[in-house]
Formats: C-alpha cells, sequence, structure tokens
C-alpha cells in the first residue's frame, strides 16, 4: 500500500509545516525503528512506528526528515541537517513538500486540528476475530521465563534428542498400537486433540520467546479465525526492528517448541508407555510441516519472507504482476519491485507465480462447489448434532464432547465458506465500482462482467444439482 | 564543487507503506477437521471427502452420512 495524500489536508498541512512559529513535530508516541535490517531492497527503507502500533516503512529521504523533526527545527533547519546527512541538498519547501504529502497523512507527523482516521494496514488472508489469551506483559514474562532454551548448548541437545526420539518412533517402533489404542476409547481422543491443543499454544510461547530472545518486545498472544480454521496467534511485530537472524529464531520459535513439546511427550510415554502420547507426536509433525508452507501466513511464509528481506510478500503480488504485464515499457516496472534485490526479485517472482494459481484454484474450486460443500458441511453438523445428543443421553460423555467438537467445526467451516465467499464478491464489487467511478462506460462493462460471471455460476449450480436435497 | 540538488521527481517518489502486523500462526488440525473427531465412533463413512486445497472444507461424493468419515473415506 503505497502512501498519497489528498490535496485539501496536504495544502493544510504545508502551511502548518511552514509557519515559522509551529514548527513541526512527531506525532505522539511515534517510534524511529531504524533501518529495516538485512533488506531485500537495493537501498534498505527505515521502519516507524506509530502509538496505535502501526508499523510504517519509509525510504531513506523520508525517515532523514523524520529523524530530523524534533519539534523546535522549523523546515528551514531539517532541511540543512538532512541534506548534510543526504549529501544532496534539500530546500525548506521540499521539506515541507515531503512532511505535508508523505508523512502527515500517515501519522508520522503531528498536524493540529485534524480528525481523521489514520490509515492502517488491511493485508490480504489476515487473521479474524482474535480474542486475546495472554496480554503482552505476560507473554513478556512467559517468554523472559522460557528465554534460556534459546542458548545453543540447550538447542543442540533438543534437536539431537528429536532425531533419536523421531528415529526410534518411525524406524523401530511404530504407530500401529497407537492407532488401534485410539480407536478403542473415545476419551483417548479428547485427550489427543487436548494435547494438540496445548502443543499449539507452547508453539506460539516458542514465537514468543524467539522475539524476546532477540532483544524484540512479544505482544500479546491469542485465538482468532484464519481463513476457516480456528488458530492460536502470537503479535511479533517488533521483531520489524531484529536483524535476519533475529527475525528468522522468531519464526522458527515454534516449531523448536514443538520439538521440545514432542520430547516432553516422549519423556512421559517412557514413564506411563501410552501409546497416544506417540500419536500426538506424529500428528505434531505433521502440523509442523503444514507450519512450512509459505503461501498462506504460516511459518513458512515469514521465514520465506525473512530469508528474501521483503516484509510483506502478498503485498508483492499486485506489483509483480503489474511489472510482468508491462514488462517492455521502460520505467513503468513498479517502484516496489523496482526497488529490490535481484535475488529477492526472483525469489518473490517465483512465489508470485506459484501463489497465484494455487490461491486461485483453491478459492475458484470453492465458489463453484459452494452450495454443495455447504449442504454437506450441514449434513455432517446435523449429523453430529445428533449423535451429541444420543451420545450424552447414553451418558457417554467423552463420545458426546467429541460429537460437539465436530458439531462446531463444521458450524465453523460453514460460516468460514460463506465468509471468503461473500469477501470475494465484496472485494470484487468494490474494486469495480472504483474502476468505473465517474465513467458510464466502464460502469456498463462492470455490470456486463458481473452478470456474465453470476448467470453461468447460477446455472453450473442448477445443473449439477447442488441445491437439491437440502 | 556545489551539492547536487534533490529534484521534484525525486520527491515524488518517495513513498511508505504500511506493514500489516506480524502474526505468527498455529492452525493445529487445520489438515484434519475436527468434524472428524466424532466420526471415528460413529463410524458411517464410506465415501470421499475432498479437501479443497488450503481450504480444508469438506465436499462429499455420495452419501452425506460420510462426510465425517476421514476414518473410512478417501482425502483427495
Amino acid at each position: 500500500m503505497t502512501a498519497e495524500g489528498p490535496p485539501g489536508p496536504v495544502r493544510a498541512a504545508l502551511s502548518d509545516c511552514l509557519d515559522p512559529a509551529s514548527p513541526p513535530r512527531l506525532a505522539d508516541g511515534l517510534e524511529l525503528l531504524g533501518e529495516f535490517k538485512d533488506s531485500g531492497y537495493a537501498e534498505p527503507p527505515s521502519l516507524v512506528r506509530r502509538a496505535d502500533g502501526q508499523v510504517i516503512q519509509l525510504t531513506r529521504l523520508l525517515y532523514l526528515v523524520a529523524c530530523r523533526i524534533d519539534g523546535t527545527r522549523t523546515p528551514d533547519a531539517i532541511a540543512d541537517l538532512v541534506s548534510a546527512d543526504l549529501g544532496k541538498s534539500l530546500t525548506a519547501d521540499q521539506v515541507g513538500y515531503l512532511i505535508a504529502a508523505k508523512l502527515a497523512p500517515l501519522g508520522i507527523v503531528a498536524v493540529q486540528g485534524t480528525t481523521t482516521a489514520l490509515p492502517t494496514a488491511r493485508p490480504l488472508l489476515a487473521l479474524r476475530a482474535r480474542a486475546t489469551l495472554l496480554p503482552a506483559a505476560l507473554a513478556n514474562a512467559t517468554a523472559t521465563v522460557l528465554r534460556p532454551l534459546f542458548h545453543w548448548p540447550v538447542i543442540v541437545a533438543v534437536i539431537a534428542g528429536a532425531a533419536a526420539m523421531d528415529y526410534w518412533l518411525f524406524a523401530v517402533h511404530g504407530l500401529s498400537a497407537a492407532l488401534g489404542q485410539i480407536l478403542d476409547d473415545p476419551t483417548d481422543l479428547l485427550l489427543v486433540v487436548c494435547l494438540t491443543i496445548v502443543s499449539g499454544a507452547f508453539h506460539e510461547c516458542g514465537h514468543a520467546t524467539g522475539c524476546r530472545y532477540g532483544g524484540a518486545r512479544p505482544g500479546r498472544i491469542g485465538v482468532g479465525i484464519y481463513l476457516v480454521w480456528p488458530s492460536f496467534f502470537t503479535n511479533v511485530t517488533d521483531s520489524y526492528r531484529l536483524s535476519r537472524a533475529g527475525r528468522l529464531r522468531t519464526d522458527l520459535g515454534g516449531l523448536y517448541f514443538n520439538l521440545i513439546f514432542m520430547l516432553a511427550l516422549a519423556g512421559a510415554y517412557v514413564g506411563t508407555s501410552a501409546q497416544l502420547l506417540l500419536l500426538v507426536i506424529a500428528l505434531t509433525h505433521v502440523e509442523m510441516l503444514e507450519q512450512l508452507l509459505p503461501f498462506v501466513r504460516f511459518d513458512g511464509y515469514f521465514i520465506l519472507s525473512d530469508f528474501v528481506g521483503v516484509p510483506d510478500l502478498f503485498a508483492r503480488i499486485a506489483p509483480v504482476v503489474r511489472s510482468g504485464l508491462s514488462r517492455g515499457n521502460r520505467g513503468s516496472t513498479d517502484p516496489r519491485v523496482a526497488g529490490l534485490r535481484r535475488h529477492s526479485r526472483i525469489a518473490i517472482t517465483v512465489w508470485v507465480l506459484c501463489v497465484i494459481p494455487l490461491l486461485g484454484a483453491t478459492l475458484g474450486y470453492l465458489v463453484l462447489q459452494l452450495p454443495e460443500i455447504d449442504r454437506a458441511l450441514w449434513y455432517s453438523a446435523s449429523h453430529a448434532a445428533h449423535l451429541m445428543a444420543a451420545e450424552f443421553a447414553a451418558h457417554r460423555y467423552a463420545a458426546g464432547t467429541a460429537a460437539a467438537l465436530g458439531l462446531a467445526l463444521a458450524a465453523l467451516s460453514i460460516a468460514g465458506s460463506l465468509y471468503i465467499a461473500a469477501g470475494l464478491a465484496r472485494r470484487a464489487m468494490i474494486a469495480s465500482i472504483r474502476w468505473s467511478a465517474g465513467r458510464p462506460a466502464r460502469r456498463l462493462l462492470a455490470v456486463i462482467a458481473a452478470i456474465a460471471c453470476a448467470a453461468p455460476l447460477a446455472i453450473y449450480w442448477v445443473a449439477r444439482g447442488q441445491f437439491r436435497d437440502w | 564543487m556545489s551539492t547536487p540538488a534533490v529534484s521534484m521527481r525525486e520527491l515524488e517518489l518517495e513513498g511508505a507503506e504500511l506493514l500489516p502486523s506480524r502474526e505468527t500462526l498455529w492452525c493445529g488440525g487445520s489438515h484434519n477437521s475436527g468434524a472428524s473427531v466424532s466420526s471415528v465412533f460413529s463410524q458411517v463413512g464410506y465415501g470421499n471427502t475432498a479437501q479443497s486445497g488450503l481450504i480444508n472444507v469438506a465436499a462429499l461424493n455420495g452419501s452425506f452420512d460420510n462426510i465425517l468419515s476421514l476414518g473410512s473415506g478417501n482425502i483427495l
């Protein structure tokens, strides 16, 4: 998302900035975080954070101007200092323009009398419906206590122990006994679910601890809905200030804590011989592999992002596509692509070429099969509800609870699929309204395109019988 | 020797980008929907369950009873 200020407020801010009686000052609570380290850009950007937590990436000149604003310096004084920093001559008017057009609209510089809401990032495929489990202070305290787990001797011991455990589990012992046990008793399955949840929470503590170990402060740990899945999350936004190694430690901290959790389960198995603990270990391996997917905001996404040194890969999809389409037109490459180092540009382009068909096919399938999917989920929910009632009536509480869990997740999936479909329709509508604003011919074209998409889709749904047997 | 001046064109190219908050996620069980939990015991499944790529919503081919049947169905 690029920052552009509307002309009205820019003019007001410009006159404000150039008034010698009121020198510009930074917004309250603004923090200058410094250069984004190990960046994938040819000219590394710098970061600031507003009091509301929004992190903003600035080009070097903007950051230099922000650094020289102290509430007492006039634009003339700022221009002199920045010119010395930059090695190029900058005038007071130009400083005023940068402040008014670039910094003030983003809430970096305080502007008197403005009440407009500040812009915030609206990332693609972001977590929704967040609720806090551990507030930031508690998450920090937990991370501080667990910090010794990131000392090198401990890391080496954990990795060696996990390798030995895996060899024994998968090559020597096997999982057949554990699978047999789990099918016999629903209580065991509930225990597996509970341990998986604990494993997820501990995973998030790993991210928080990795972040803390590097010198940044983790935010809250909580739960939310990601796409259609309930999810734990940890806010590690402060890790933007870390080096690549520190950011990668934060990214990998969750998986590292999964290893520790599995070793603890293996220790419990030694003491109890409970086979289901081995099943939890195996399931945790699957979940760890899933976490390495780089196409949605799992750990793999952040690992890739930190390797290439670009903070928000999803925000690069449109610029990469646009630059690809306009290839050959000199000077038409989007600056968000043109400013990247060669290896970062190649890595991001490959990622975009993978993510577009993958997400396109996934969302396309969802839209094409939406009524059928929701009908199936509805039957699933209704079946689980009957089962739950029957199990509770028969005083089989464990099986009843398992059915209730199934009911909740089926209902959540219905809500999630509808939410995604509605979100796609809404985004398409907003984009077409913007594209055709004030242009009747385009508006007509947009309406025709909407009908051309909706009508065949409805015919397909009806022809496939997706509305039958509800 | 005079210092080169910053041009207006250069100033216009100066930009800022709002970064999303970094939120690490753990969607444990997204590959293995909890809807399957009860099915292990109900043993009603005998069909196919489709996994729509990263969005794991189950769709069935055949009887609707088998939507819960990860235990006996095929994950496509």
